[in-house]
């Protein structure tokens, strides 16, 4: 069969009148043809992108449509309602990342029904397999077993604590507190203090989640444990623990005269104990010549103010840094039993004119 | 002998765009594999914004200046921003029309006694004002200095650890600030993160926030779209991986204050301020060996109103050029120092080349193969390629803009929307990039001759404020 005139000459003829004679011309001529070939081909790839996409979409929407009603069932009645797990691959994931969600939304009974719906319908397992897959998976399978928290997952999900991957890690740790706090701190801290990718915002998360109690002991123990820089970076982490097992390491910090950063710490968790014991500290810290520590100090001994400490704060007031000013006249405004006839008379009594401000600033918001 | 000389000069222009281009090319494949690992981290971690519950928080600035028609709405916007903690600074920089009074009515507005630190220098202060309806708004009244100038006052008003610079003219999609603040949380080096800033002309805005997106019906705000996509999704995006952003915009960035304060904050005499920050940043960690990270993210969102006439848009990348001007040519020293790593050694020479001088030697480039075509210096075949593929170039560069855009967000998912896109990607390059050239020069010439700076005027269609 032979290729028609229109397809097989006609281009090759153009081609010809078009292509300049000079070599260099020419390969420029080609490199032309050869983007506008490329552009073409980019268009129908945006083309053919955004169908599947469209096409995807609408499929899952029609599959979370489905499911829905029987997710709202599962959580309004302890009676199962009747269905039969999806079968296909794609779908059991969709499944599992619906019911995430959901979960996300549900707190009491209705959390532990969905958990029941779960494991009735067998997707239990399925989110047991889903450990051994690729990233997202994972990520998928750690987040449905940290809404079961069945201790009998621990061991399925431990060994993925150490997986290089941040985000598969970091939700195992959640996996693991959920299930339970203090034995998941006790295993996850020492790892923490390794690991540089688990930024500090991140293990205090996992902190918050665990608890305080479940935090302190091992933090501890681990503390004792590390060289510089781990210990202080560890140590920030103190401050999301019980403040009553934290005091006696926060005392020797500040009797020992500790780096800035560690002293800071120390008086954060001295200020939540809030012990009246502590104040000769806590006002010697007063003094300290960084800002942060000062700034640390005051807020402290704020939380334990009584009546008659106006003259601990009203120095302040004429610190050096605008901070530490700042904090001293809201210290002072929020003293048991501040009025605004005792705080005028305290703003007579103030010479400096930074220092005034600060206190006319935080009068002016007590009156709010 | 001149012959000769003609024939490597066509040569060079050629060879300068296909250099040009290229590189351009590089970065998109660059910004393609980064903007796929950052969508499969996206799947993986879900699709809604992540939510700890440790965010810092963050004190978002807003300087203004005559914003009469949108400040109401836009400060609105801000306020429903989906974060845990964070407060709203508004920063009235003298403005002449009614900003100040339509923000007193609107917000309840009250004189408040409030003492500024004098971290960062800038105009006085006129009065701070509380709103009695929203706990976390202030209003700082200033006298005029310029954007830099409030954004200054700012960072002296602002009450966190991290602020976010945005445009009193823009909106920020609701979960943009929990987004943005993402690279803070992961990596405790970042100090300053940027996000993505589209257009929105032609959308659906209530309530402060934008419902749809859509297409304008003016073409040079469509030509903007295609042009808003390339230099965020690859002329960004690209850079990110390997710490040489240069850029981060000044309607959306977040910055880590104490940071911004340690180098002098934002700059006065440039119009520039936001790229002048950036790279000042880059300069002072990496001569201070201080480790650090400026990052770009896709994702989080900011819609902004675009110029639809033609005078607006000359003077405001005629500004833009200038600032690039000014920013690259005061830190001439990041490049090829011992220290500079990758922002001295790629990043500036790669913007001082294609950004900072292209426009001259496009200029020169379109004159001289025009020119010589017209006097017969240049043969007809030559001006051809040349046009080929100064532009061809250009209009696969402008295609894979979409592509990228498709690849991640699909924002502008209707098929006729895409199409119609596209066909723009195709026509920008006959005739609007060429103008864009020309008053980019312009801005250069600007720069060159120490022109007086002030405010961008901006013509406003003033439909968000409805």
């Amino acid at each position: 069969m032979r290729c028609p005139a229109w397809l097989c000459e006609a281009p090759a003829d153009l081609l010809a009148v078009l292509r300049p004679e000079d070599a260099i011309l020419q390969l420029a001529f080609y490199c032309a043809l050869a983007l506008a070939g490329l552009t073409l081909l980019v268009l129908l790839q945006v083309l053919l992108l955004g169908e599947l996409t469209r096409l995807r979409g609408r499929r899952r929407q029609a599959f979370n449509d489905h499911w829905r009603p029987y997710f709202a069932l599962c959580s309004l009645s302890d009676e199962l309602p009747e269905a039969t797990a999806p079968r296909a691959r794609n779908h059991r994931l969709w499944f599992l990342l619906q019911w995430n969600r959901t979960q996300l939304q549900l707190r009491g009974a209705a959390h532990e029904r969905m958990n029941r719906a779960l494991v009735a319908l067998g997707m239990e397992r399925r989110a047991l397999d889903l450990l051994r897959g690729r990233v997202r998976a994972r990520l998928i399978g750690l987040t449905c077993l940290r809404h079961l928290a069945d201790p009998r997952h621990w061991e399925a999900v431990l060994p993925l604590l150490r997986n290089r991957n941040t985000s598969v890690a970091l939700a195992a740790a959640q996996t693991l507190i959920a299930m339970d706090p203090a034995r998941a701190m006790q295993t996850l801290l020492p790892l923490a203090a390794q690991r540089t990718d688990w930024a500090l915002p991140r293990l205090t998360g996992l902190c918050l989640q665990a608890g305080a109690e479940a935090v302190t002991g091992p933090l501890l123990a681990l503390l004792n444990l590390l060289d510089e820089p781990q210990r202080t970076r560890m140590a920030a982490l103190l401050v999301y623990g019980d403040p009553r097992h934290a005091a006696p390491w926060a005392r020797a910090r500040l009797d020992e005269g500790a780096a800035a950063e560690a002293l800071q710490i120390a008086l954060r968790c001295l200020g939540e104990l809030a012990d009246p014991r502590d104040r000769t500290r806590l006002q010697r810290a007063l003094a300290h010549a960084g800002t942060d520590v000062r700034l640390a100090a005051l807020e402290a001994l704020q939380r334990q103010a009584r009546r008659d400490d106006s003259p601990l704060f009203v120095p302040l007031l004429a610190d050096s840094n605008w901070a530490v000013r700042q904090a001293a006249a809201d210290a002072l405004a929020h003293l048991p039993g501040a009025t605004p006839e005792r705080l005028q008379h305290l703003l007579q009594e103030v010479d400096d004119r930074y220092g005034q401000d600060a206190l006319r600033r935080a009068m002016v918001e007590l009156k709010r | 002998m001149s012959v000769d000389w003609l024939w490597w000069l066509q040569l060079g222009f050629l060879g300068y765009f296909l250099l040009l281009n290229g590189t351009y090319l590089l970065l998109n494949l660059l910004s393609m594999a980064s903007l796929m690992g950052y969508m499969r981290r996206r799947a993986e971690a879900g699709e809604a914004a992540p939510y700890l519950g440790v965010e810092p928080p963050v004190s978002v600035l807003m300087p203004a200046f005559n914003e009469e028609a949108t400040i109401r709405t836009s400060v609105r916007s801000m306020l429903q921003l989906q974060y845990p903690e964070f407060e709203v600074v508004v920063i009235n920089d003298g403005s002449s029309d009614r900003t100040l009074a339509l923000l007193i009515e609107e917000f309840e507005l009250l004189p408040h006694p409030e003492p500024l630190r004098q971290a960062v220098p800038h105009q006085p202060v006129t009065a701070i004002y509380r709103s009695r309806r929203y706990a976390n708004l202030r209003v700082v009244d200033k006298a005029n200095g310029g954007k830099a100038d409030a954004l200054n006052a700012g960072i002296n008003a602002s009450r966190y650890g991290l602020f976010c610079g945005v445009d009193a003219d823009s909106i920020l999609q609701r979960d943009s600030l929990l987004r943005v603040v993402q690279p803070f949380l992961e990596d405790e080096r970042t100090i300053a993160a940027g996000g993505t800033v589209r257009i929105a002309n032609g959308s659906q805005v209530r309530g402060g926030f934008l419902i749809r997106a859509g297409l304008p019906r003016n073409w040079l705000a469509r030509f903007q779209i295609v042009e808003y996509l390339r230099a965020f999704l690859f002329g960004r995006l690209g850079w990110s991986p390997l710490n040489a952003v240069l850029i981060i915009s000044g309607a959306f960035g977040l910055f880590d204050r104490e940071r911004v304060m340690a180098v002098g904050g934002y700059r006065t005499d440039t119009v520039g301020e936001d790229m002048e920050l950036v790279v000042r940043l880059h300069r002072h960690h990496r001569k201070a060996r201080i480790p650090y990270r400026i990052r770009y993210l896709p994702d989080p969102i900011c819609w902004t109103e675009c110029p639809e006439d033609l005078g607006t848009l000359g003077r405001q990348r005629s500004r833009w050029q200038r600032g690039l001007a000014e920013s690259l040519g005061r830190h001439t020293r990041l490049a090829f120092s011992p220290r500079g790593g990758t922002p001295g050694w790629l990043a500036w020479p790669f913007m001082t080349l294609f950004e900072w001088l292209g426009p001259l030697i496009e200029l020169a480039g379109y004159g001289f193969m025009l020119g010589g075509f017209a006097l017969g210096a240049v043969s007809p075949a030559a001006l051809a390629l040349f046009l080929l593929v100064a532009i061809g170039m250009g209009i696969l560069l402008s295609v894979n803009g979409l592509l990228l855009e498709t690849l991640s967000f699909h924002v502008y998912s209707r098929r006729r929307d895409m199409l119609q896109l596209f066909l723009m990607a195709v026509l920008e390059n006959f005739g609007y990039r060429q103008l864009n050239t020309l008053w980019r020069v312009r801005g250069l010439w600007q720069w060159f001759s120490r022109r007086k700076h002030h405010w961008g005027v901006m013509r406003r269609s003033g439909s968000w404020g409805q």
